[in-house]
């Protein structure tokens, strides 16, 4: 253990003059205090109700960079994903692309917008048309937006898409039905049209959620060697800790709960010095792939398995129902994300929490070592 | 193997094969499978889609229907050959002996009828061996409901999409125990479901495995799960066992190739990411099977005996077994299956 907090130190000093250097960069988009509330149950009697699936998101995305948006469903992830994509008007705050406001770009911005701006989604069938082949669904936005001229650059190009995304050799898919490749192989597609606009940012939803585990790392990887290649900042949305710090190492996480972020920071430090009890919660229910780990991690640090309803959020801070630290500070001030150590964490006991889970792992680590 | 290194079988599947007749041909999606349930044990059987694993599992169900057919092999489930039990033994044998929880709870369910009428009809249909009054039935539904941390008064009354996915799959969960059967086949009982729930949902199937002392059948692709709560784990590729064994064991010295990869392909939270790999190429065409061992493709040791015979199963006396050709050794072989 004492090892492994020389290394945290060690990596804590480069961090934050990592952090540094980031801020200075440039800014790609930038989500302003963001909400997305949504109206339902709205009757002859009473007034609506107000849902808020992402409330006050505060985040800047830098080129090139991998962003791990994960979190349990529900929690606002995927309409935080649609935001970004410009796919649903958020209902309060600014989502700025390039300095511009997103909703007042000219005609002209806008459709750059969308162009540099991609989605990946999650089911790769549903997302291809099934009467039109491999080539034509990938030749229509390039020759759509006359990134190339003609038919025969535009298979020159579709080609060139399906080798970068590793489907080889290419010739035998363009023909293809989407039925006829494997879900895998499908995935593989997607990205292909995904970067065919030569996009800036790629929000992928669940990329590998509906794909078999032992192909899992090579979709993960491809995604990865994009991220570097083209240096196209990636939007990873999941609800799998593992593959996100698989494909995240050096990017970062922003942990949501109920539509708010409450830990965000690189994801080693996040995964490894968690601060918010249910970010805690969230990793002790990861099963591990070893025996003796997972067995070591038995009580879940939890006093309610209940999601509560997001169109009554709990007062002060959204978990304190189900948080094991709560105290009554924590039903009536609503924490908000603060600097503790190197990452933000909307915690008011964020310090405590943080020593009771480096005291579990040392026990767990101590197990392991026996 | 700490304890037990005689298994004592529950379940015993011997060269099971099944197969479905589809235009392009026969698909065998169980090719000659050998398998071993332990009494009192939670066993996962781990593998891709397609694998044969849920096929399997509904043979021992005895729930393969036509169009598909076991055509060769046997089942064995406490020393009766479930194969050739008539109708009546069937409904007997179903539910009051193995009982299986679905992949999607929310699908298992019968929309339109309320939760405990779905319980009625289960006990009236299976209950063979000792009839329930109502007030029993009640009694045993209600305390079973608590034993999954629901509530009995809310649950019993409800229709299945006033509850969450989780809480559907404890009703499941409660269903599969009405009848106390000796075997529960969980199939993939938490894909749909939050991280948190899924362990909530393991934690109780852990106390029901211990305070109830049901054997259990897990069928999962998920490693971590299997680290978590089995005891033995059998690893299904292309419509076979290749490997099986102790779970410390299978983690630690995996002796199948494909065992060893499935284990590397998965990311951890905790180790390092670099050695973490996706498995070459992908499962084969069922209909276009590759010649000797199934796996050769994919394999970095294969060699030409494995491009042309499918290797032997072996057996080691601590009850590790696996088909590979680079364990031919036959001296190892010990006969743990028939104690």
């Amino acid at each position: 253990m004492n090892a492994r907090n020389l290394d945290y130190e060690a990596e804590l000093r480069q961090r934050t003059r990592g952090a540094a250097r980031t801020t200075s960069s440039e800014v790609l988009m930038r989500l302003d205090h963001v909400s997305m509330y949504f109206e339902r149950g709205q009757s002859m009697f009473g007034s609506a109700q107000k849902v808020g699936a992402v409330v006050d998101v505060n985040l800047d995305i830098h080129p090139g960079e991998i962003i791990a948006l994960v979190g349990e469903s529900g929690c606002g992830k995927t309409t935080l994903g649609n935001i970004i994509t410009g796919l649903q008007k958020p209902t309060s705050g600014k989502l700025l692309y390039k300095g511009e406001e997103v909703p007042k770009l000219s005609r002209d911005k806008a459709n750059q917008f969308r162009g540099e701006v991609q989605m990946v989604q999650q089911d790769s069938y549903a997302a291809l048309n099934p009467m039109r082949t491999i080539y034509q669904s990938l030749s229509a936005p390039i020759l759509q937006r006359k990134i190339v001229r003609g038919r025969k650059a535009a298979k020159a190009r579709v080609i060139e898409l399906l080798q970068t995304v590793g489907l080889t050799p290419p010739e035998r898919f363009l023909d293809k039905y989407p039925h006829q490749l494997s879900g895998g192989q499908r995935q593989r597609i997607l990205m292909a049209r995904a970067i065919s606009l030569n996009p800036k940012i790629i929000v992928a939803d669940e990329p590998v959620s509906m794909i078999d585990v032992s192909l899992r790392i090579s979709i993960l990887n491809l995604m990865a060697e994009l991220n570097r290649k083209l240096d196209i900042a990636i939007i990873y949305i999941t609800h799998d800790l593992a593959t996100a710090r698989y494909i995240a190492g050096r990017g970062r996480m922003a942990v949501m709960y109920l539509g708010r972020v409450m830990e965000l920071g690189g994801v080693n430090d996040v995964l490894s010095q968690p601060k918010h009890p249910y970010l805690q919660a969230l990793l002790s229910a990861v099963p591990t792939p070893d025996p003796e780990i997972a067995r070591a991690m038995t009580e879940l640090p939890l006093r309610s398995l209940e999601m509560p309803n997001a169109a009554k959020p709990p007062s002060g801070c959204r978990f304190h129902p189900r948080c094991p630290m709560a105290s009554a500070r924590c039903t009536s001030e609503e924490p908000q994300l603060r600097l503790v150590g190197s990452e933000l964490t909307a915690c008011h006991y964020a310090e405590e929490a943080h020593e009771l889970w480096q005291r579990k792992m040392a026990d767990i680590s101590a197990i392991k070592h026996v | 193997m700490k304890e037990g290194n005689i298994i004592e079988p529950l379940v015993e599947v011997k060269g099971l094969t099944i197969e479905f007749p589809v235009r392009s041909g026969l698909l065998r999606a169980v090719n000659e499978a050998d398998f071993v349930i332990p009494k009192g044990k939670i066993t996962a059987l781990v593998g891709e889609s397609g694998s044969g694993k849920s096929t399997m599992a509904s043979a021992i169900m005895r729930a393969i229907t036509v169009p598909g057919l076991v055509s060769g092999g046997s089942i064995t489930f406490d020393g009766r050959d479930v194969m050739s039990l008539g109708k009546k033994e069937l409904q007997a044998y179903k539910w009051e002996q193995v009982s299986m929880v679905f992949q999607a709870a929310q699908n298992a369910l019968n929309p339109v009828v309320r939760i405990k009428e779905q319980i009625m009809e289960t006990f009236l249909a299976h209950a063979r061996s000792k009839p329930y009054t109502e007030k029993q039935m009640t009694e045993r539904a209600r305390n079973l409901l608590d034993y999954v941390r629901l509530d009995p008064d809310r649950v019993l009354n409800s229709f299945p999409h006033e509850l969450s996915g989780g809480m559907k799959q404890r009703v499941m969960i409660a269903f599969s125990l009405l009848l106390d059967p000796k075997l529960v086949i969980l199939d993939e009982p938490t894909t749909a479901l939050d991280v948190i729930t899924q362990a909530y949902i393991f934690d109780i199937l852990k106390k029901i495995h211990k305070e109830m002392n049901i054997t259990m059948l897990l069928l999962t692709h998920d490693i971590g799960v299997v680290a978590k709560t089995a005891d033995r784990v059998g690893v299904m590729y292309a419509g076979n066992v290749v490997e099986a064994g102790d779970v410390f064991d299978m983690f630690k010295r995996p002796k199948h190739p494909y065992t060893a990869k499935l284990m590397k392909a998965v990311p951890s939270l905790y180790e390092d990411v670099s050695e973490r790999k996706g498995i070459p190429g992908s499962p084969p065409d069922l209909l276009d099977m590759p010649p000797g061992c199934p796996f050769h493709p994919r394999c970095d040791y294969a060699h030409d005996k494995c491009r042309k015979h499918n290797p032997i199963k072996v057996y080691t006396p601590a009850g590790h077994e696996v088909a590979c050709h680079l364990y031919p050794n036959p001296e190892s072989v010990a006969e743990v299956r028939t104690s």
